[in-house]
């Protein structure tokens, strides 16, 4: 039973894309995510599979796989797992996942397809078939995997349906935080984990270094610079796709057009339509309390400013703001219109993700302003910007999730290697746990400690709860079993007589010739002042002259013509004992003569 | 393991469970029959209630109907639970939002410091259900007299017999500050209560979010089924395996009209409107805006279709009609496989929505409320409040009831249909009941105890007789195969709960200084090993923490062999110089080789005299080695 955790990232080791965790816990084997690296174009995009290729194939290796969220580089590689590779296990994703996830991988289907013609890609059947397999869980719904596994969602944020799972065999538990964010952002509300304390912490390390509110910072910023543009003029063009990021920047300029009260027109064109927002208002439940709260009077995804473009208005007047598909700029409206307009210095154009090598996007992010098309060299004078929104915890988000579950290991995945040893350093000088950074392929074996639990009555447990906490007593092993027994109950069930053990210490009083009566009324005094601790108490003189103090007394006798003192005590006393028995032997009578 | 009965009635639940130590509320519903006494009003005048005559015993308190019926002239009152000691609840937990209407009075008791549990949407559309009553009060034109309940004589109606505890129906304000206290659970998630007891919530079937709780502490098992449904509506399915094996089935709120099937009911429904607006008449459905009425809707939209009635405006009356048709359609989460699937398509699960904009159907907050420009004869009216005594459906009904044409279908099941309608005979409208109530009736009742197999069913008494009215009719009586246990109203069952222990999980560093030690104990020798420390919940589950001696004094136990003594004294090369046996032969004097120090020995007592304080010391550890100190 008491096996060690092993844990290997197929993907996402000290690297971003293609995330793809392998967990084998006490005898269990669990995926966390199968991602899609995009910035390569061969199987280097994949995981590495190869670590499970075995005969038997995938279903045999794998016990349950767990997709976090819809970003491609969480759920990319599915298909391809589920269809072309074999896995046909359980396979547990959120409902707003399992919506979202087939639509954004058909768009890169297309995009690889069409674009690059690849022809050993999964196809738009293979997408149905692998969605059809899933298992949705709600937040903080536990799922019973089979008689041993079970999985529990918590609210990640980041992204709508975004879910951080803690997988429970035994008496071990991982939990892995997909991408999450610890502030609540414009529609979404921020991770939430219970005190769950898992042996193993496996946390996303996107922004290990980055320090809070840079993404309000971010925000600000894409404001300033689409504001700037308009004001002066000229067009905004926003490559998007359908789903994800589109929304939250729409709702960003909603807002921001309405606190500025502007006029000049925004646009979504054809493919962020109904059908992508309609996603987001049958989620509603995921969303933040504060758009679950108003949605009956107005839907936040019912945007006023923003209507719907027309190929025509391309080329009208004056300033606007465009988003348009797709997002790498490679085919369609977003590089129609960027053709349209890249001669103007006055325009820009607002990357807010990612481009795969290859599109116009990924040429213009690395600098090119002069560009090849099929009607001949184009050259680009609007402004390029690139701005990252994506929602990710920052290294005091990262230390904030640790403290809430209380892990016994951390696990870092999903960020660069030097950012991650910044991030250890911290969580090892704050929390004292292990903590990982495993490069892909590379197995990690976290030692488990065995669980030991012992039963307690019902009535000990109440009456240890209702007095502090404290517990005080026994443990005792009885048929295999270890039961814990409060001090009564030991006494009581083991049948403990009572034991006194009495200790005794005497002094002859060799060279010192007085009444008894009198050595006692001195080493009264003499005791008195030199036993001054509070906690221990004072000597009482009773009318036979002896001294007592809880069970230890001192009494004077005369043996064999000499004063003779004697000190006897229970060992419950020892400390009373113990300094009476060391001020006599130290002094000796010099106390009394004194 | 003890149960307690505080509701008043079978169908407004809150049984009190003491499990472990563990108190916990098992919902908290008022008595909403307690409605009926009171004379009905509107948001306009309604002159002819007004005008009843007064009954001579209490002139204008007491007002009396054509047809006899007496009805108090006073603000609406509730019946909270009877006699609940409040500072006892751990938890409440909910089982669906017809059972959360005596919250507020629980929750403002300055004594109630537990913590209360529902699901997502039970939260949200319990909520709406009571502000929907609270607004019908509001909009009162005229101040309604308050009436000294304690003054009304109990021929009235059997509830003034326990008036001594009816209550004003709260207000907003006290809902809202309550139910944003209430914790929102989702199904199959494990609410821990002190890590004594584990309570889930399972899918009843009945209606968005109900639920049926299992409730366990240790192996005890407890499953709490109440207003669950084996109905094919727009909600998920009950869910039956997991309500499996347990030691005791609580049994509660089975079909209110079990001579009802709510199939049939609801083709009667479709079948009542489409005759009478097929005839030119009105017609009224007092109900809740959450509910059954999402399943209705669709039902009857369908049914008018075919019969092409397809102008005819459905019109929804409710303070509350805008929320409770929005909420149901972000709940996907929580519907059937068939409303669910439409998620990912994606569409809205329900119709109302679409129909609402294409304007088929209109929702309004009151009459007044723009509801002129869409009225037109026929037209058909859903509106509350469903006791009519309260509402806009008072007001429809003063307007429609001396037109023959016009029909009223009462669809909601814990009102009766003769003392609904009562203050509003004689009337030449057209009454009808129809409850459609989803509950479970009694032989499917019947039929969950035999597939779950519980040991003991604790359960109403007055499921187990015939009601009154069909007394031959045996599928109306509930069949155990399991023992049962009656509770009834009122009542207290104490049930025999095997001794449970808890389980504690020691840390790593209590096992680290664990020193399992031989002890001489009555059952022979035993490891032992002294503890202490603190109790923490870690991921719910008990720990001891980190070695932590209390500086409580402790005291020794046992005996102190003889040879044993001497053989470690032996061993330590403090072989003793003499030993001599004193007394009966069970004292004992050994006598050290430096001939000053002793140690004497008897069953209970064992006393070392050391001439230095070193020697006092190692005879102490070796003596104390052999005994237990606790
Ligand atoms: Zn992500």
């Amino acid at each position: 039973m008491t096996s060690d955790i092993k844990i290997v990232p197929l993907g996402a080791g000290q690297d971003v894309g293609r995330s793809c965790v392998l967990v084998s816990i006490s005898g269990k084997n669990i995926m966390f995510d199968c991602g899609m690296h995009m910035g390569y174009q061969d199987e280097r995009r994949f995981p590495d599979f190869s670590y499970i290729s075995q005969p038997g194939g995938a279903t045999d290796v794998i016990d349950c796989l767990i997709i976090s969220h819809f970003h491609l580089d969480h759920c990319g590689s599915l298909p391809y797992f589920t269809e072309k590779f074999g896995y046909n296990g359980p396979l547990i994703m959120t409902a707003p996942t399992r919506a979202i996830a087939p639509i954004l991988l058909e768009d890169y289907r297309k995009i690889t397809v069409d674009r690059y013609g690849e022809t050993d890609f999964f196809t738009t059947t293979q997408i149905k078939q692998c969605i059809k397999k899933v298992r949705t869980i709600r937040v903080h719904e536990t799922i019973q995997v089979d008689k041993d596994i079970s999985v529990k969602c918590y609210y990640a944020g980041h992204v709508l349906g975004a879910g951080m799972f803690l997988v429970k065999v035994g008496t071990q538990s991982v939990l892995y935080t997909g991408d999450y964010n610890m502030t609540p952002d414009r529609h979404l509300g921020c991770a939430w984990v219970d005190r769950c304390s898992p042996t193993v912490l496996i946390s996303e390390s996107t922004y290990a270094t980055t320090i809070r509110d840079s993404k309000r910072c971010r925000e600000r910023d894409f404001l300033k610079k689409v504001y700037n543009v308009v004001e002066a003029g000229g067009k905004v063009l926003i490559p998007v796709f359908a789903l994800g990021r589109a929304q939250e920047l729409c709702i960003l300029i909603e807002e921001f057009w309405d606190r500025m009260n502007l006029k000049v027109p925004v646009y979504f064109c054809h493919g962020l339509t109904e059908k992508a927002t309609n996603y987001y208002k049958l989620f509603i439940t995921w969303t933040n309390e504060k758009i679950k709260s108003t949605f009956v009077n107005r839907n936040m995804f019912d945007f006023k400013h923003i209507s719907v473009f027309d190929r025509s208005y391309m080329n009208n007047p004056g300033p606007m703001v465009v988003f348009a598909t797709p997002g790498m700029l490679h085919s369609g409206m977003s590089l129609n219109i960027f053709k349209a307009w890249c001669h103007d210095a006055k325009n820009m154009v607002i990357m807010p993700g990612y481009c795969v090598a290859g599109t116009m996007g990924h040429k213009l992010l690395n600098g090119s302003r002069k560009i090849e098309t099929d009607k001949g060299s184009i050259t680009v004078n609007m402004a390029v910007e690139y701005l990252s929104f994506s929602a990710h915890a920052d290294a005091k988000g990262i230390l904030q999730l640790i403290k809430n579950c209380q892990p016994k290991n951390v696990v870092l995945v999903h960020g660069e290697e030097r950012k991650m040893s910044f991030l250890i350093d911290k969580i090892t000088d704050q929390f004292q746990i292990p903590c990982f950074k495993p490069a892909n392929g590379e197995q990690i074996n976290i030692p488990c400690q065995p669980q030991v639990s012992a039963t307690m009555s019902k009535e000990t447990f109440k009456s240890v709860r209702s007095a502090g906490n404290q517990f005080d007593g026994m443990l005792v092993q009885k048929n295999n079993q270890l039961l814990l027994l409060s001090r009564e109950e030991a006494v009581q069930q083991l049948g403990l007589k009572p034991h006194t053990l009495n200790l005794n210490y005497k002094l002859c009083l060799t060279g010192l010739n007085l009444e008894g009566s009198v050595i006692m009324e001195r080493l009264h005094t003499q005791l008195s002042s030199i036993i001054t601790d509070q906690k221990l108490g004072t000597f009482k003189r009773q009318h036979d002259g002896t001294l007592h103090l809880n069970s230890v007394h001192i009494t004077c006798r005369t043996e064999g013509g000499r004063s003779v003192v004697h000190v006897s005590w229970n060992v419950e006393d020892e400390p009373i004992g113990k300094a009476v028995s060391e001020i006599l032997e130290e002094c000796g009578e010099d106390l009394i003569t004194n | 393991m003890k149960i307690t009965n505080h509701g008043n009635l079978d169908h407004s639940c809150c049984n009190l469970v003491k499990l472990n130590n563990v108190h916990i509320m098992l919902d908290c519903a008022a008595n909403v029959a307690s409605l009926t006494p009171f004379l009905p009003f509107s948001a306009l005048q309604t002159p002819r209630l007004e005008n009843l005559p007064s009954h001579p015993d209490m002139p204008g308190v007491l007002k009396k109907t054509p047809g006899g019926m007496l009805l108090v002239d006073s603000s609406l009152h509730l019946v909270p639970p009877d006699q609940v000691d409040v500072s006892l609840i751990d938890a409440i937990l909910i089982t669906n939002n017809s059972q959360m209407s005596a919250l507020p009075f629980i929750m403002t008791d300055p004594d109630f410091h537990g913590r209360v549990y529902a699901t997502e949407p039970c939260v949200l559309m319990g909520r709406l259900a009571l502000i929907a009553l609270c607004k019908y009060i509001e909009q009162c034109p005229t101040r309604r007299s308050e009436v000294d309940m304690n003054s009304i004589p109990s021929h009235v109606h059997s509830i003034f017999k326990q008036k001594s505890h009816m209550r004003q129906v709260y207000n907003k304000d006290v809902i809202d500050s309550c139910f944003a206290k209430i914790t929102p659970v989702r199904y199959n998630e494990q609410v821990d209560l002190f890590g004594l007891v584990d309570c889930v919530p399972l899918p009843a079937g009945h209606s968005i979010g109900s639920a049926n709780w299992v409730i366990k502490a240790g192996d005890y098992k407890i499953s709490y089924v109440s207003s669950s449904s084996k109905l094919t509506n727009h909600t998920l399915p009950m869910e039956v395996i997991s309500l499996a094996n347990p030691d005791v089935l609580l049994l509660s709120n089975l079909s209110l009209n079990p001579m009802y099937f709510p199939d049939n009911t609801l083709s009667e429904v479709c079948n009542v409107v489409t005759s009478t607006v097929k005839s030119g008449g009105n017609v009224l459905i007092p109900c809740h805006s959450t509910g059954v009425i999402l399943d209705l809707i669709e039902w009857l939209i369908q049914n008018l279709n075919k019969n092409s009635l397809s102008d005819v405006p459905i019109i929804i009356v409710s303070p509350v009609a805008d929320a409770a048709l929005a909420h149901p359609d972000i709940y996907g989460e929580w519907l059937n496989d068939a409303k669910q699937a439409k998620l990912y398509i994606p569409e809205l699960p329900f119709q109302h929505s679409q129909l609402i904009k294409s304007k088929r159907i209109h929702h309004f907050s009151n009459v007044a409320d723009g509801m002129r420009e869409v009225y037109k004869t026929p037209c058909i009216v859903f509106a509350g409040h469903p006791s009519l005594r309260c509402g806009d459906a008072v007001l429809l009904l003063e307007k429609w009831r001396d037109d023959t044409h016009n029909a009223v279908i009462l669809i909601e099941s814990e009102f009766s249909f003769a003392t609904t309608l009562a203050p509003f005979l004689p009337m030449s409208m057209r009454s009808y009941f129809c409850p459609i109530d989803p509950s479970i009736n009694y032989s499917q009742a019947s039929k969950l105890i035999k597939d779950i197999r519980p040991k003991t069913v604790v359960t109403s008494p007055t499921y187990f007789r015939a009601p009154v009215t069909h007394p031959n009719r045996c599928d109306l009586v509930l069949v155990s195969d399991a023992p049962v246990v009656e509770l009834g109203v009122g009542e207290t069952v104490n049930l025999q709960q095997p001794k449970t222990s808890i389980n504690v999980e020691l840390s790593l560093e209590q096992l680290d200084q664990l020193n399992m030690q031989p002890l001489k104990t009555s059952d022979g020798y035993q490891l032992v090993s002294n503890v202490s420390g603190m109790l923490k919940a870690r991921d719910n589950k008990p720990t001891l923490g980190a070695p932590n001696p209390s500086s409580l004094r402790s005291a020794m136990y046992g005996e102190v062999e003889l040879q044993e003594l001497i053989a470690v004294l032996t061993s330590k090369g403090l072989t003793p110089n003499k030993v001599e046996t004193l007394g009966a032969g069970d004292h004992f004097l050994i006598t050290l080789s430096d001939h000053s120090s002793t140690i004497t020995l008897s069953p209970n007592v064992t006393s070392i005299s050391a001439h230095t304080g070193k020697m006092r010391h190692t005879l102490q550890g070796i003596v104390s080695s052999l005994l237990v100190s606790l």
